[in-house]
């Protein structure tokens, strides 16, 4: 029965593959009609793909190095507010003390939108770097720490019962039953995290810094150079989604054993 | 050798008296089960049994001290949950292995948590995860974890409950193997069931539990002779006798749980 799961997957997977790419096709093509073909759209706005696909070749070097930039900024404030979220959510889930002290202050600060820390963390913090990490961390942090608070707090009881006939306790007791019992709630945070960090990486590039891919996009814009802007746009977004996938992939190896439970 | 002694105890959730003055000892290694209408309390005393709940008054003594928690010497098998999902049967059967045994090597356990894979049925399925085996296969594992723990005492909350009947009769005859085989060094079992044929063929001794506030009313010796099989139980006449005698006693039980919530609604009136 779970080969035929197995397969049944494999096969949803691709379909899944082949809807996306039709799509994705389908809507190139007509991007391609309206521009280069016809030039129904306005041209310097809108280049064709004749236009952007150079663009994209010859940025390239440009684009890598502003990839670099980007995942400099954007890999040590996610990997801070991962670590500090998931441990002051394990502790905060774990102490009833905590969570009755604690769980009224993150519930009003938690909806606050961290762009509006902004002009404070320009302000306050001596570089851009400083500032733009601050700001992708207050944005991810929020949801990994509610994620992994419900994550424990949300377990299921039995688990802990039978966590506790078998005299499991401390690190042990966290590493092997709270903290992969509360993975699914984690993963959702995370990943919530993840798509604001990307939002917030590039709100703080297009208007202080000076590399990364939305300066990049920011940059040309202001030349109206909107072939190179289009191939920015492009290539962002290509590495956004190569940054999901591999999230999805790490959330269904480490989350197998939700599927048939 | 370890008894258990269950001395005038008393529960309350929510204002609700769950068990009244439940006063009764197992001696050690034996079989006992406890069967009773549900809402009677039995899975609470399981709880208090295994250290997960404390009692309001009363006390209850493992061996020769008082149960103030849960211990490793009593492991316990629930009707469902016993294993870690996350975990691969084998891992959840070297956790428990760690746990009883701390200075136990990774190189050694891993043979050992096979070996007791294979005692209960499951050669082979040392990597599988518990949602991928059936539920019989998961009580099987649950079963061999419980052995792993060595503990002298066994507490079992409606194991095969959410079984078939015929996934259900195979696991009966393994527990009873399993017992059985223990010999001397076997173990003190206390079985939750609402079966009374379960009850029959594995205990020799029945606790017949009456509901609001829940309480033993009733001790009921199963005579059978050991060793026993499920088949050879079932064609004694004995069986036959006992069965009707415990029915007799739970059909009053329920009579009298429902003269009294009768008596009760009357009085809202």
């Amino acid at each position: 029965m779970s080969n035929f799961n197995k397969r049944q997957a494999r096969q949803e997977t691709r379909t899944g593959i082949i809807g996306a790419l039709i799509i994705a096709v389908a809507m190139v093509s007509v991007y391609e009609i309206a521009t280069d073909l016809t030039g129904l759209l306005d041209s310097l706005l809108f280049p064709g793909l004749t236009k952007i696909l150079p663009e994209l070749v010859n940025s390239s070097p440009k684009l890598f190095k502003g990839l670099l930039s980007s995942l400099g900024l954007l890999a040590p404030s996610y990997a801070l507010a991962l670590l500090l979220g998931v441990s002051l959510g394990l502790a905060t889930g774990l102490n009833r003390k905590l969570k009755i002290a604690l769980m009224p202050l993150f519930r009003a600060l938690s909806p606050i939108p961290p762009t509006m820390l902004i002009p404070y963390a320009i302000a306050v913090l001596p570089t851009f770097w400083l500032s733009s990490a601050f700001i992708i961390f207050a944005g991810a942090f929020w949801p990994i720490l509610m994620g992994t608070i419900h994550g424990v707090v949300l377990m299921e009881p039995r688990w802990l019962d039978n966590a506790r006939c078998l005299g499991l306790k401390g690190p042990k007791l966290i590493w092997r039953v709270i903290l992969p019992g509360a993975m699914p709630a984690i993963f959702a945070g995370a990943g919530m995290a993840l798509l604001f960090s990307f939002i917030l990486l590039t709100v703080a590039e297009m208007f202080g810094a000076k590399s990364g891919l939305g300066f990049f996009i920011q940059y040309y814009a202001d030349f109206a150079d909107y072939g190179k802007v289009l191939a920015g746009m492009l290539f962002t977004s290509g590495l956004i989604i190569a940054i999901m996938v591999s999230f999805d992939w790490l959330q269904a190896k480490m989350l197998h054993w939700t599927r048939n439970r | 050798m370890h008894s258990l002694v269950v001395h005038n105890v008393s529960f309350t959730y929510d204002e609700t008296i769950i068990l009244k003055d439940v006063d009764f000892e197992i001696n050690a290694n034996d079989f006992t089960a406890i069967i009773g209408p549900s809402g009677c309390g039995k899975s609470t005393l399981l709880r208090l049994l295994a250290g997960l709940s404390q009692p309001d008054t009363g006390r209850i003594i493992s061996g020769d001290r008082e149960i103030i928690g849960p211990g490793l010497d009593r492991a316990v098998v629930f009707q469902d949950y016993s294993l870690f999902p996350w975990m691969s049967c084998g891992e959840n059967i070297i956790l428990a292995l760690s746990q009883s045994s701390p200075s136990l090597k990774r190189r050694q356990a891993r043979p050992l948590a096979e070996e007791y894979l294979n005692m209960v049925g499951l050669e082979g399925e040392f990597d599988k995860l518990p949602g991928e085996l059936s539920g019989g296969m998961k009580q099987r594992a649950a079963i061999a974890r419980s052995f792993a723990i060595n503990a002298p005492v066994l507490l079992m909350d409606e194991p095969f409950g959410a079984l078939d009947a015929i996934t259900r009769a195979r696991l009966q005859d393994l527990l009873l193997d399993m017992w059985q085989t223990g010999g001397n060094a076997g173990k003190t079992v206390v079985f939750v069931t609402h079966d009374v044929e379960e009850a029959l063929i594995l205990a020799n001794r029945i606790l017949i539990m009456g509901v609001n506030p829940g309480r033993i009313v009733k001790n009921i010796e199963v005579t059978l002779p050991r060793p026993r099989s499920r088949q050879k139980s079932l064609g004694d006449a004995d069986f036959q006798r006992l069965r009707g005698e415990v029915l007799r006693e739970l059909d009053q039980v329920i009579l009298m749980q429902m003269n009294s919530s009768s008596g009760n609604d009357g009085g809202g009136i």
